[in-house]
């Protein structure tokens, strides 16, 4: 059995016959660092260290070098000490992964099910049931390939998926952040209570694979904070948009006569969806004439006069004018001591006013009869 | 030219002669379709694609466009960068400020298409050449 | 190399530009134009760009050159047809075309032209 068959046979095994494990390494007999043989660790009730096959002696004999002796940098249990400290790391996480994920399979429905109980009580929904059976299925394959770190790779996409699925129906439920990050944490508790049953005799492992357990279960519960703020944000700037959209219509007021309410601030984002629909309504109407009314609009200064201008100069190129109206008296002050030139833009008081002037350089004529 | 957009995320455009400014715009149209950009966003950022080729051509002596496809996590976007070795451009705050002209009309290329586009990064070293990139997102 | 036909429709010359124009095709235009309303002594300048979905400073430059043109030679230009998307573009871009008059349409354009020539100046 080459070294590293030797390595593997040791640390995977369960902690019973750990003695006649080493023996069967071919390493034979050996002290640990303080003088003690294996026989008297089992003899105290406790795992022997596992000495370290890369760190034993060698020694040359007729020009040969034969490996031999007993292990003279022993190591106690996970804390290894010797330089080989990487490698035996390396084989003592992946150990703790294979068990992990041996016990997540075979107990994969009963997991489910008192998760589910510890999470939302006996009365829980069917679909809780789904969802939780969901996460474990697509978990178990990622926790296989025991790359935390790299949550990016393709492996954890099935996970977050689910993990996204979860808070988008809870987040429609109206259910808080909090309540869905709880469901997700819940999972811990019958899972140590599963490990607990399988390493009740090696409390090392144990504790390694809870500590192991807990970043996974954080991690989940991490994304499951994300995923619900990004549904929720997305739901607010879709709700924005459709805000946006409502306080800017484009109303005909009469044939070649369109108008534009504005209510509210007007910045950069609104002119711009003012000037794609009230243009793009200019064409489909053939309207020469848009009115703009600023009534609603609470101030403006140079910036605000800006994006009016903007907007007037876009239906200039057209080859349509502009009205605008609604100028409060303090927006006239404002705009004559701000020193704003409003270049030649026909401006009116009321939309009626501006109404009837359109009206007057349509060709039309009012006459009162009564 | 080949037309093979469906996998390639980055490629170039030679920028020598005029009819290569005429190819920049139906490149980058050709791209802004592929990223479903919006009628009112294809037409900006082939606008200032338009403005910053003539650039290189007229003024920097000939380069090249250099397109580039990005996805940050779910945002879409699109980068050009203009490169020539021309004369670079002495004074960079001078050149953005509305309507300066260094000759036949640079003048509202460079300050123009800076408004046409989300990201915009000026280089420019006298006697080595200029580099203008600019990103638009979807 | 290509040259825009230009059309003569009585005292008014009608262009229409529906290719995605190189530069020296729209100096060449301007020349023309230049060439031919003083060769036939038009009043009117009709220059159709509905179809044109990109109008950068080059081609907003010659059309402003081209009206300044037709106005020393007594000829009113209107630009028709500029599409929304172009007319928010150039806005952003800081070309206003202030001395250049535009209609939404070519209907629109030759009745602006016709009241020009019949010298009504109800139309700004």
């Amino acid at each position: 059995m080459g070294l590293k068959g030797a390595l593997g046979t040791l640390f995977a095994m369960p902690s019973s016959g750990a003695r006649t494990h080493i023996l069967a390494a071919g390493l034979g007999p050996w002290r640990d660092l303080i003088g003690r043989s294996a026989n008297a660790y089992l003899a105290r009730g406790t795992n022997p260290p596992q000495p370290c096959p890369l760190c034993r002696p060698r020694r040359r004999h007729a020009g040969r070098t034969l490996l031999t002796g007993p292990a003279t940098v022993a190591l106690h249990h996970n804390s290894y000490r010797c330089k080989h400290i990487d490698v035996h790391k390396g084989v003592a996480v992946r150990t703790h992964q294979q068990l992990l994920v041996g016990l997540l399979e075979r107990e994969k429905s009963a997991l489910v099910d008192s998760w589910v109980l510890a999470a939302s009580g006996p009365q829980a929904p069917e679909k809780a049931r789904t969802e939780a059976a969901e996460i474990l299925t697509a978990l178990l394959p990622a926790v296989a390939s025991g790359d935390l770190q790299n949550s990016g790779s393709a492996t954890w996409q099935p996970v977050k998926a689910a993990l996204e699925r979860l808070s988008a129906s809870r987040a429609a439920q109206g259910s808080t952040a909090g309540s869905t990050s709880a469901f997700v944490l819940a999972l811990k508790q019958p899972i140590f209570e599963a490990l607990q049953r399988e390493l009740a005799t090696d409390s090392h492992a144990l504790v390694e694979a809870i500590a192991q357990v807990t970043r996974y279960v954080d991690a989940l519960a991490q994304w499951t904070m994300d995923a619900y703020q990004r549904t929720r944000e997305q739901l607010i700037s879709r709700q924005q948009e459709e805000l946006l959209e409502l306080s800017t219509p484009v109303i005909k007021l009469w044939e070649g006569v369109l108008a534009v309410p504005m209510i509210g601030t007007l910045d950069s984002s609104r002119t711009q969806l003012v000037m794609e629909s009230l243009l793009q309504r200019i064409v489909e109407t053939e309207s020469a004439l848009a009115i703009i009314d600023i009534t609603g609009v609470p101030t403006v200064d140079t910036l605000v006069a800006q994006h009016l201008l903007k907007t007037v100069t876009a239906i200039r190129l057209m080859g349509a004018d502009c009205i605008i109206c609604g100028i409060r008296p303090q927006i006239a002050q404002t705009i004559v001591h701000l020193g704003i030139d409003l270049q030649s833009v026909t401006t009116k008081a009321t939309l009626a006013d501006a109404l009837a002037l359109a009206l007057k350089r349509n060709g039309y004529t009012f006459t009162k009869t009564k | 030219m080949e037309m093979t957009l469906s996998h390639e995320t980055q490629g170039s455009v030679p920028l020598r002669s005029e009819a290569d400014i005429v190819a920049s715009r139906q490149m980058v149209r050709k791209l802004a379709v592929q990223l479903k950009f919006s009628l009112v966003d294809q037409t900006k950022m082939i606008t200032a694609a338009s403005e910053l080729s003539r650039n290189t051509v007229v003024y920097g002596g000939g380069g090249d466009m250099e397109w580039e496809l990005l996805a940050d996590g779910l945002r879409q976007g699109l980068r050009l960068r203009f490169r020539d070795q021309g004369p670079g451009i002495p004074d960079l705050g001078l050149a953005l400020k509305d309507g300066w002209t260094s000759g036949k009309g640079m003048g509202l290329g460079l300050s123009g298409s800076k408004r046409l586009v989300h990201d915009f990064e000026l280089e420019s070293t006298v006697g080595v050449g200029t580099c203008v990139s600019v990103t638009r997102w979807k | 190399m290509y040259r825009i036909p230009i059309l003569r429709m009585g005292q008014t010359l009608l262009v229409t530009i529906q290719i995605d124009m190189e530069d020296q095709t729209a100096m060449a235009l301007q020349d023309d134009l230049a060439e031919q309303i003083s060769k036939t002594g038009a009043s009117g300048v009709l220059i159709d760009i509905s179809a044109l979905e990109i109008v950068d400073s080059f081609v907003g430059r010659m059309l402003a050159a081209i009206s300044g043109i037709g106005q020393i030679l007594d000829a009113t230009t209107v630009v028709v047809g500029m599409q929304p998307a172009v007319a928010i573009t150039l806005v952003e871009l800081g070309m206003s075309l202030d001395g250049v008059k535009t209609a939404l349409n070519v209907s629109r354009g030759m009745a602006l032209l016709q009241a020009r020539a019949d010298g009504d100046d109800f139309v700004a």
